[in-house]
């Protein structure tokens, strides 16, 4: 089994992706076991935790059911608060459940790309979470992986796992060390939302100016399941391409996609979702707000409806707020049955006149007035997210302003 | 038997009836029902003068008599405002937007207390004239000077007038998205007034959370930018087509929050201004109003008792106010 998966990723190491620049890997150092300072949670400065506190991840661990948190291809901490719930680093999992391999590689293909392959193939760990049947674990789960070492590749494999009428909340953050410039990191993770559960899914990026991300995502979501997921890139990156694939295969099954983009100078983000409705009643939302303050933005939607009685609706804002800007959306509706509903709006431009004078008839200076329509505008109020995972949302968003404008 | 209290309300009733003659029929006695503004370039005809006065008296109109409109003079206020100024002075006021000559020589003045009435078709720069005044971009000033309480306001920014006490109601207010109305009800809120509380009496908390003006219907902005401006607490209060769209039953929640705007009921002492845009003439209901005009085309053509020349315009159109002037 790992045998034939690894020569389909040895066949696909020098396949390029899709979509997004295409990188070449090899000038990328692979971290070997021995290499790299170890780290533990102590050992972090001050400057590495208030880094990885940005992304959303609080080391105090206070409202947190569990934590995960790997620096390079090194874990540091790894910590289950409550019943029910189970956190481990990715290897340990594969070596403790023999099942998972029934999971691993399933939502994602193996030999999709060149990315895909490098995590196969020079696979650093990554996350394990679970939520055992039955059981609502409300409090979020934190998970951080964190750069520290300066041009590496990072190479991570999550599986998370809501098993049957369980309900999970994670917040990951992603960063880099304060002065690390370049590096890649890949990301593969595999969601498999069970009949009647609940998973929410907020991920905080903060990467570096140099620094290329290529996450690649599967989603599957059973019966009556749920899967919302919350994406956060404020800060800048180099180049960041995903388009995360969502399968909704049994009936009444819902995923829903907020996205929330800043892209200043320099910077190429082309971020998409896409949902596969397999089953009747089943739903999907993709709704992204992009601003770019000099940077690429594509922002990628595909819904494509196979059963009747599914409705679908995908959504993109844009706003240009420097000249050099460029946001392209590009969504796509697919329909394979007369009962599909599916409908898409999108708008890009630059703020109303009309809006910024409104708000200066109330008194604010033109400065105030378009700050004011900003927030509104990044201001995404996401339904099911709870309120605290919310308030780290409004946090990102509210620091992001202040450099923004 | 009425009950006791139906009869107190009977009385009270009637007290206010009178107490309304006393301070603002009584108060216009001496007011000529209208002035024809002359424009330069334009002589009265002699020969036909009489003819035509005949027929203005008719429909309340008057040929230029010459005199301003009278003051309070019972009040014993001045009209003018500290410091010795109108509140709003405009004086021969040319305004283009994208190349076209919307105002053409406006002239127009607002005493300290007072509440000024534009009447005039659709497209005849009423709107203009009070987006210019609040200093739209749109509207480029080409001739002329706008003064606030003896200040040059001409090129000031939007925002430099609603701070020094200039409020408009926006006829159609943008939706914006994301922004919800409470946030912007407490940029406007200059008194710490509680918005919360304010929204409960004019029955308008559901909208609160609401993204500004995004789905509202045309009742529903029209409370919030009355509200707004209610926060806002402008000395001058510019009202665009506030009745307009809203049902009757909410008619009478705006009118009450318009009284409030011009303080209606403080007569004696009242220090707000206001210059407000109407097409149905409701709003004379709810607001005393001191002194009407006729916009047509851009320029100012006949001033005077809004009412009779709201009636007038009822009988016979706006067409004859200009006919008259003739």
């Amino acid at each position: 089994m790992s045998e034939v998966r690894r020569n389909r990723a040895a066949q696909a190491k020098d396949k390029k992706a899709a979509f997004g620049t295409d990188v070449d890997l090899l000038q990328y150092q692979l971290l070997a076991d021995h290499e790299g300072d170890a780290l533990d949670l102590e050992a972090l400065t001050q400057e590495d935790r208030d880094k990885i506190f940005q992304s959303g991840v609080d080391l105090e661990e206070k409202g947190r059911a569990g934590t995960f948190l790997q620096a390079d291809h090194r874990i540091v901490h790894c910590a289950v608060k409550q019943p029910g719930l189970e956190v481990l680093p990715m290897a340990q999992a594969l070596e403790e459940y023999s099942w998972l391999e029934e999971y691993y590689w399933q939502a994602v293909d193996v030999d999709a790309d060149k990315y895909t392959a490098q995590a196969e193939l020079h696979f650093q760990n990554g996350y394990f979470i679970r939520a055992l049947e039955g059981q609502r674990i409300t409090t979020p789960i934190q998970a951080c992986l964190y750069m520290k070492h300066e041009n590496t590749a990072q190479n991570v494999h999550n599986i998370i796992i809501a098993e049957e009428g369980s309900e999970l909340n994670i917040i990951s953050g992603c960063a880099t060390a304060p002065h690390l410039q370049s590096g890649i990191h890949i990301g593969i993770s595999e969601f498999y939302v069970k009949r009647g559960a609940k998973l929410t899914f907020t991920m905080i990026h903060d990467w570096a100016e140099e620094v290329m991300v290529r996450p690649r995502s599967g989603i599957v979501v059973e019966e009556d399941g749920l899967f919302l997921s919350n994406y956060v890139c404020l800060k800048p990156v180099h180049s960041l391409q995903m388009y995360p694939t969502t399968r909704l295969t049994g009936p009444g099954a819902v995923a829903r996609f907020h996205s929330i983009l800043v892209a200043p100078p320099g910077c190429e983000l082309d971020i998409g979702a896409r949902v596969v409705l397999e089953a009747p009643h089943t739903r999907a939302e993709i709704i992204s707000r992009a601003i770019t303050t000099g940077g690429v933005i594509k922002a990628r939607g595909h819904l494509k409806g196979l059963k009747p009685d599914v409705k679908a609706h995908l959504e993109c804002h844009g706003l240009i707020l420097a000249e050099e800007g460029i946001i392209h959306a590009i969504p796509e509706l697919e329909a394979h049955t007369a009962g599909a509903e599916m409908s898409h709006e999108a708008a890009v431009g630059k703020i109303a006149e009309e809006e910024i004078e409104y708000l200066m008839a109330r008194g604010l200076t033109e400065e105030e007035a378009t700050a004011t329509i900003v927030r509104g505008f990044l201001n995404v109020q996401i339904e099911g997210l709870p309120p605290e995972l919310q308030a780290k949302v409004d946090q990102a968003i509210e620091e992001s302003e202040m450099s923004m404008l | 038997m009425l009950h006791a209290s139906a009869w107190r309300k009977a009385v009270g009733t009637l007290r206010f009836i009178a107490f309304s003659w006393a301070i603002g029929y009584g108060r216009r006695a001496d007011l000529a029902p209208c002035v024809a503004i002359r424009h330069p370039g334009q002589v009265p005809q002699s020969g036909t003068r009489a003819g035509i006065q005949k027929k203005c008296d008719s429909i309340g109109l008057l040929l230029d008599s010459g005199s301003r409109p009278a003051r309070r003079g019972s009040s014993g206020m001045t009209g003018l405002a500290k410091g010795g100024f109108y509140m709003l002075e405009i004086n021969d006021l040319w305004v283009d937007v994208n190349g076209e000559q919307v105002l053409k020589g406006v002239n127009l003045t607002i005493p300290s207390g007072e509440t000024h009435i534009l009447f005039g078709k659709n497209g005849s720069g009423k709107s203009s004239l009070l987006m210019t005044i609040m200093g739209f971009r749109r509207y480029k000033v080409q001739q002329g000077r706008l003064s606030f309480k003896g200040q040059d306001i001409t090129t000031m920014t939007i925002d430099q007038r609603a701070k020094m006490g200039i409020g408009l109601a926006f006829q159609r207010p943008p939706s914006i998205r994301g922004v919800k109305t409470r946030d912007v009800f407490n940029i406007c809120n200059s008194n710490s007034v509680s918005c919360v509380e304010l929204a409960g009496k004019f029955e308008f908390s559901g909208l609160m959370e609401r993204e500004l003006n995004v789905g509202f219907s045309g009742g529903e902005m029209k409370k919030s930018e009355l509200l707004q401006l209610l926060l806002q607490d402008p000395e001058l209060v510019m009202l665009d087509e506030p009745e307009s769209g809203v049902d009757l039953e909410n008619l009478e929640i705006l009118g009450k929050a318009i009284n409030k705007l011009l303080q209606k009921y403080l007569w004696r002492t009242r220090a707000k201004s206001g210059l407000v845009i109407s097409h149905l003439g409701f709003i004379l209901n709810y607001i005393e109003a001191d002194t009407g005009y006729v916009l047509m085309d851009g320029s100012i053509h006949c001033r005077g008792n809004p009412r009779e020349l709201f009636k007038g315009i009822q009988r016979h159109g706006y067409r004859e106010c200009i006919q008259c002037q003739r």
